[in-house]
């Protein structure tokens, strides 16, 4: 453990940083306990958070025993696994370059933490072109579509018999265009980072809302984590 | 001189518009001075450099070591299932304690988050069970359970006339996990016919005539779509000459 600089290591007599005069709300007793309590309800929210995608996993199991046999098949015809694990490759990269921005912050070093957040911010933007471009819009197209809404090899289908493939389309859907969303609500939120990074609001003393949103992208990151070898490998 | 631990520069805006009587910077609620950071003695923790880029080189073989395991090993559609889930579970673990801070953190953290993982846990072992155990209850009506699933198709002996019985043993240890309800319509006919039963023409042409346009449907349906990966496990029922040998076999029992 190393002790925080309370100044930055590039210039003494300078303008102060907003981040260097900060205080905590007056409620609270000092800093840490207010940014403690915070991270704690980030927590908290995380959790309902996990339970909301757990319901879609329990989708995910109760569909898979009801339709074991066909279930792998769907899964291999419908989805690329390269395209899955490209995007989770992206999707750790941008964990990581999020905790290095945090540490940035934690050594008042402002701007190295504005280039991690940006890092982090292509490779979510990254991981929404190629889910948007490369997997979705070809399923639309072709009528892919979750449930009711598909329309896929409707001739084959009249002549078989009934298969299951939108069901399975049904999970993949709603499960990954949920997690899509939280992307997408982290970029927005992560480029607000940025932005007040950018401005100095954010140091040693005061880089709580940049870890709570690194907290919930390693949430979205870990459900990713498990819906690309549920969906796409197995 | 500015002994101020904020810097040189910093105001005292602690008073601001809401005056407190008491109110001093570092003192805890007994009036004890502590040092910077919060009166248990913890300090504001850097996030360490090694641990973190170790974490990350670790999830990445994990990643690897996911899709190798997925792709080029198969135990059985459960098996490969709970490897995954496994190994996504220990990346998960590892994301958790060191990108989430949680084992530099108070443990109060960690609790809640143990918390969840038994709600998640709870929630999905309770359905599971359910479902994998339904053969003990009654049998479900059949217009209940959609038949191409694990639906088994029995053709009645004396009449060839078809029904569709749902089967009640999802984990199927052992079985092939993608053989095509014709295939298992196909054995169950041939067990029926060398079990002995006797089968009139009449009853024979019609099932013969369904079971070949079936038998070409069947056929064209797996390789449906061009931009599937190939792969020996999904399709092991697609050869035609297999098929047309069997339509031959079923004709000189009529």
């Amino acid at each position: 453990m190393t002790t925080v600089p309370t100044t930055s290591d590039w210039a003494t007599n300078r303008e102060p940083e907003p981040h260097e005069s900060y205080v905590h709300q007056h409620h609270w007793r000092n800093a840490v306990d207010e940014s403690e309590a915070a991270k704690m309800g980030m927590w908290l929210f995380l959790a309902t958070e996990v339970l909301l995608f757990s319901g879609f996993f329990c989708a995910y199991f109760a569909y898979r025993m009801l339709y074991y046999n066909t279930w792998r098949q769907s899964s291999i015809a419908y989805l690329d696994w390269q395209i899955g694990a490209a995007n989770t490759v992206v999707l750790l990269l941008s964990s990581f370059t999020i905790v290095m921005a945090i540490r940035e912050l934690q050594l008042a070093r402002k701007w190295r933490a504005f280039v991690y957040l940006g890092i982090t911010n292509l490779c979510a933007v990254f991981f929404l072109v190629v889910k948007l471009g490369w997997e979705y819009l070809p399923k639309i197209q072709d009528g892919k579509l979750p449930g009711g809404l598909f329309t896929y090899g409707a001739e084959k289908t009249a002549a078989y018999g009934t298969t299951h493939d939108h069901i399975f389309m049904s999970v993949y859907w709603v499960s990954t265009a949920t997690h899509g969303l939280h992307v997408l609500i982290g970029v927005l939120v992560i480029s607000y980072a940025m932005w007040r990074t950018a401005k100095g609001f954010y140091g040693p003393k005061n880089y709580m809302f940049v870890e709570n949103t690194g907290l919930y992208w390693h949430i979205v990151d870990v459900i990713w984590i498990f819906l690309f070898p549920m969906l796409y490998l197995v | 001189m500015n002994t101020d631990a904020r810097g040189p520069h910093t105001h005292d805006e602690t008073e601001g518009m809401f005056p407190h009587l008491h109110h001093q910077e570092n003192v805890d609620e007994h009036g004890k001075h502590y040092p910077e950071g919060d009166p248990h003695g913890h300090h504001v923790h850097v996030t360490p450099l090694w641990p973190m880029v170790g974490t990350f080189v670790a999830l990445i073989l994990l990643t690897i070591l996911t899709v190798v395991t997925a792709k080029g090993l198969y135990f059985g559609n459960a098996i490969n299932l709970v490897i995954a889930l496994i190994i996504a579970g220990t990346k998960g673990v590892l994301v958790a304690a060191f990108f989430m801070h949680l084992l530099y953190d108070r443990a109060i953290n960690t609790v809640i988050v143990i918390a969840t993982m038994f709600a998640v846990v709870l929630f999905i072992s309770l359905t599971v069970v359910d479902l994998g155990t339904r053969d003990l209850a009654d049998p479900i009506e059949a217009g209940e359970i959609v038949p191409g699933g694990g639906a088994q198709i029995d053709i009645d002996a004396e009449t060839g006339e078809r029904s569709i019985k749902p089967t009640y043993n999802p984990w199927h240890m052992g079985d092939q996990a993608s053989s095509s309800v014709l295939d298992q319509a196909r054995e169950a006919y041939k067990a029926e016919k060398t079990h002995g039963g006797e089968k009139t023409d009449q009853a024979q042409a019609p099932a013969d005539d369904a079971e070949q346009s079936a038998a070409e449907a069947d056929n064209a349906n797996p390789d449906a779509d061009p931009n599937a990966t190939s792969d020996a496990d999904a399709t092991p029922d697609a050869d035609p000459a297999q098929d047309q040998q069997g339509a031959a076999e079923a004709q000189p029992n009529g």
